[in-house]
């Protein structure tokens, strides 16, 4: 055979291409035929056609390609046009990112590898992208300089799915996590924040991210009205929260359908919903740009509807359940959210109820916690006190009771808050307007829950000041009753006594039942003058001057005249009365029978003068009461015989005997009687009221 | 009823001739006591109105004067405060019996004389007699012959 069966020959190998590169007539080409061309080209040929990878050969100037079966499935659109075609028009589509890679190649001569190039490719009869990487090698001709390149294609499209599949997946891991943690601040800011509507705010946040939303809502139920009040929103155009303010049963809208079913609405799009279509509410969304919905009933934990949770969307959509996995996280902290703010909101009203209450009674009212520490005061109690909250709050209302009820209150209080019983005491508080100390009833009581915990102490103070001092006074008086009442039984019994013994010993002196009469009389008579004079008084004693002239003129005597009366003011007790009232009832007496008073004395004068003579130098010395009675111009003066008994042991021994160191003097003079005594004035006897005569006007008496 | 000897003026022989010590602050209860004991064929001694007085009376009656003392009658409350007990004490020293009279509602006598013989103030004469019969008896079982 000649060249051409030579020709027709080459290239060696089996399979299609092999086959359309020794058919084709390559002489027609730039290329001439193969016999001409270099070795180093058809070499790379047999390599590329013995290839199992799908490989290119482009060679020359205008990168005429070769290819072998294997990059068929990769050339399907361009096969088998592409066979001597310029790489650059075969491949026009990706040329962009493959030009410089060739470029390069071209000019260095290094291998260069273009990575998961994307390519529409063929799969079983539809077209698809698939992903390749390309190893560009430089080949050279037979002088050593480069020529072409060997092109081999390696499909990585599953790769390139697998990366997209884990980079997907690691986006969505990341945005879980985030949501996650998201949850996870809100929980803490849950129990941190206290003010509901920013963290409304926060909920909306979370909402809006977890869900990947555009706009968000939070109603709460109105149990009385039962109707949705928005109390958050985001993302609505504001004539369309005006317009949600309150969503009741019959509204359209997703969570008016929700309230109704009580279960969560999912709208994937709201321009198809039957209930929504042709409302007032689809004007609300449409003027929001919302065209998808869903809304979530909150419940307390037993069961309780408390509001509705809404997310909405710019395009129509469907949420993931996955998606609400999270939310309903979200819709049961909102929940637990809004039965705290209603429950704290309840709280609230109480508590203005009871300070209302509190400040409306005249008590002092406050309130305690455990550790009978007060937390708070009524205005009563400020003003009544003085004091202001912080003063007194804590244990300060200790400051303010009386010193000496401190401790015994203090530990009762405590006590009663141990034992979680009432208290009812009383203690003194003092007053800030004058500073004094008033009594009060005070009372505290144990405030339960619900399950009958003590949470806290109320106590009140009634002012009984008035009440308890009349009391005191009442007590004291009947006290003071009681005492006078014995001392009014011993006074009886006392007199009794006096009566019965003078009785018998005047019995016992008298001649005839007459003289018995006329004694018993007078003395018993002078007995009852000297209690009257006692009795008189408030305080149990008798003035002197008083004693002497009662009886004297109850016996006749004429102040002034035939008796004189004159020394200072003695005050004597009850014994010194009625001992010197029976001596000078005797004194009289005997006067009137046989001296001065008596008719045989017409001229009969007596005098009756004191003095009291001070202390003497030592301790036990008492001041002196001189007391003299002097009779005069009384003729035949002798004391009768038959009188000397009795009446004389009266005056001498009695007034001995009786006041501890008194003396007595009986004389019995030509001129008519005199008699002293001589009465230490100690405290049981008696005192002076006004300064002691001087010794001469005592002296010089009526003698 | 026991029926008791007695002497010419219709007295218990028991009684006849003794010196009995009366203490009492007041005057006219004092006088009356003693008539009371002249009546009952007794001799009183005293009457003293303090403490100190009958401790005078004491020393005069038995130290001094070799004299003896049967018995005592003590009003407990002497006034100014004093009481008699610390001439209750030497009485019981000394071994005079003796009778406390006590009366209108007087504070209650101290736990230690509640034993002591008493006497209920107003007393009649017999009561007296009664009282101060108990006394000498327990005092000396034997009646005093000499003493008739």
């Amino acid at each position: 055979m000649d060249a051409p069966s030579i020709s027709r020959a080459w290239p060696q190998a089996r399979g299609e291409m092999a086959e359309r590169i020794r058919v084709r007539n390559w002489a027609a080409t730039p290329l001439g035929p193969p016999e001409t061309w270099p070795q180093s080209l058809r070499t790379a040929i047999d390599i590329a056609l013995a290839s199992g990878f799908a490989s290119y050969v482009w060679w020359g100037r205008d990168l005429i390609q070769f290819y072998n079966d294997a990059a068929l499935a990769v050339l399907r659109a361009t096969h088998p046009a592409g066979l001597g075609e310029s790489a650059q028009a075969a491949w026009s589509e990706v040329w962009e990112a493959v030009g410089p890679l060739v470029e390069r190649v071209l000019r260095t001569g290094k291998p260069v590898i273009g990575e998961d190039i994307p390519i529409i490719a063929e799969r079983g009869g539809s077209t698809a992208t698939a992903y390749f990487t390309f190893c560009y090698r430089a080949l050279r001709d037979d002088a050593g300089a480069v020529a072409g390149m060997l092109v081999t294609a390696i499909e990585t499209t599953g790769a390139v799915r697998a990366r997209e599949a884990l980079r997907e997946s690691e986006e969505r891991f990341a945005q879980q996590l985030n949501d996650a943690r998201q949850l996870q601040l809100l929980s803490a800011e849950l129990i941190s924040e206290q003010d509901p509507t920013a963290l409304y705010e926060r909920f909306l946040d979370a909402m809006i991210a977890v869900m990947r939303s555009d706009a968000a809502s939070i109603q709460r139920l109105n149990p009385d009205a039962n109707d949705l009040e928005l109390i958050a929103w985001r993302g609505f155009d504001p004539a369309s929260a005006e317009f949600w303010k309150l969503v009741d049963l019959d509204s359209a809208s997703s969570c008016g359908e929700a309230l109704r079913t009580r279960k969560r609405i999912i709208v994937a799009d709201i321009d198809a919903c039957p209930f929504i279509s042709g409302t007032a509410d689809l004007e609300a969304y449409h003027r929001s740009g919302l065209r998808a919905v869903q809304s979530t009933p909150l419940v307390s934990r037993s069961g309780r509807p408390l509001g509705m949770i809404s997310t909405h969307w710019h395009e129509p959509h469907q949420p993931a359940a996955d998606d609400f996995s999270r939310f309903d996280i979200l819709a049961r902290q909102a929940a637990d959210l809004i039965e705290r703010a209603q429950a704290e909101e309840k709280l609230r009203e109480s508590e203005e109820r009871f300070r209302t209450v509190a400040n409306l009674v005249p008590d002092l009212v406050w309130r305690n916690d455990l550790r009978s520490h007060a937390d708070w005061y009524n205005r009563r109690w400020l003003e009544y006190t003085g004091q202001t909250m912080e003063e007194a709050s804590g244990e300060g209302w200790l400051d303010v009771l009386h010193p000496d009820d401190r401790a015994a209150s203090r530990m009762r209080f405590r006590q009663a808050v141990e034992n979680g019983e009432p208290l009812a005491q009383e203690h003194r508080i003092r007053r800030a307007a004058d500073r004094t100390y008033r009594w009060f009833l005070v009372r505290a009581e144990p405030v339960r829950d619900e399950k009958g915990t003590v949470v806290q102490w109320v106590g009140t103070a009634t002012d009984i000041h008035e009440q308890r001092i009349a009391l005191d006074a009442l007590r004291e008086s009947e006290r003071r009753q009681r005492v006078l009442l014995a001392e009014l039984q011993h006074r009886v019994n006392n007199v009794l006594a006096m009566v019965r013994v003078i009785a018998f010993q005047t019995l016992a002196n008298a001649e005839t039942l007459d003289d018995f009469h006329e004694s018993f009389e007078g003395r018993l008579n002078a007995l009852a003058r000297a209690q009257h004079l006692l009795v008189d008084r408030d305080i149990e004693e008798a003035s002197l001057s008083e004693l002497i002239e009662h009886e004297l003129t109850e016996y006749g005597g004429r102040l002034g005249e035939t008796v004189t009366v004159d020394g200072p003011d003695v005050r004597l007790r009850p014994r010194a009365v009625q001992t010197l009232v029976m001596a000078v009832h005797e004194l009289t007496v005997n006067a009137v029978k046989y001296g001065a008073l008596s008719p045989d004395a017409p001229d009969g004068r007596i005098a009756v003068a004191w003095a009291v003579e001070p202390a003497g130098t030592t301790i036990e010395e008492a001041p002196r009461l001189l007391v003299r009675w002097t009779e005069s111009s009384v003729p035949n003066v002798a004391p009768h015989p038959r009188r000397r008994g009795q009446g004389r042991d009266l005056i001498e021994e009695a007034l001995p005997h009786e006041l501890r160191g008194a003396e007595v003097q009986l004389e019995f003079r030509e001129v008519g009687v005199r008699c002293t005594f001589d009465i230490p004035l100690r405290s049981d006897v008696g005192y002076a009221r006004s300064m002691a005569i001087s010794q001469d006007d005592y002296s010089g008496g009526a003698e | 009823m026991i029926f008791r000897p007695t002497d010419a003026a219709g007295h218990d022989t028991m009684l006849t001739g003794r010196r009995i010590l009366v203490v009492e602050d007041r005057y006219l209860l004092a006088k009356e006591t003693d008539r009371m004991l002249r009546r009952l064929g007794c001799e009183p001694v005293g009457p003293a109105a303090d403490a100190a007085g009958a401790f005078a009376l004491l020393e005069r009656e038995i130290d001094g004067g070799g004299g003896r003392l049967d018995a005592a009658v003590l009003d407990i409350h002497l006034g100014d405060g004093e009481t008699v007990f610390p001439l209750a004490e030497e009485l019981r020293r000394r071994g005079v019996p003796f009778l406390l009279a006590t009366g209108y509602g007087s504070p209650g006598i101290p736990d230690a004389w509640r034993a002591a013989p008493r006497i209920e103030k107003p007393f009649a004469a017999r009561d007296l007699a009664a009282a101060l019969l108990v006394l000498i008896a327990a005092a000396a079982p034997f009646p005093r012959r000499d003493a008739r």
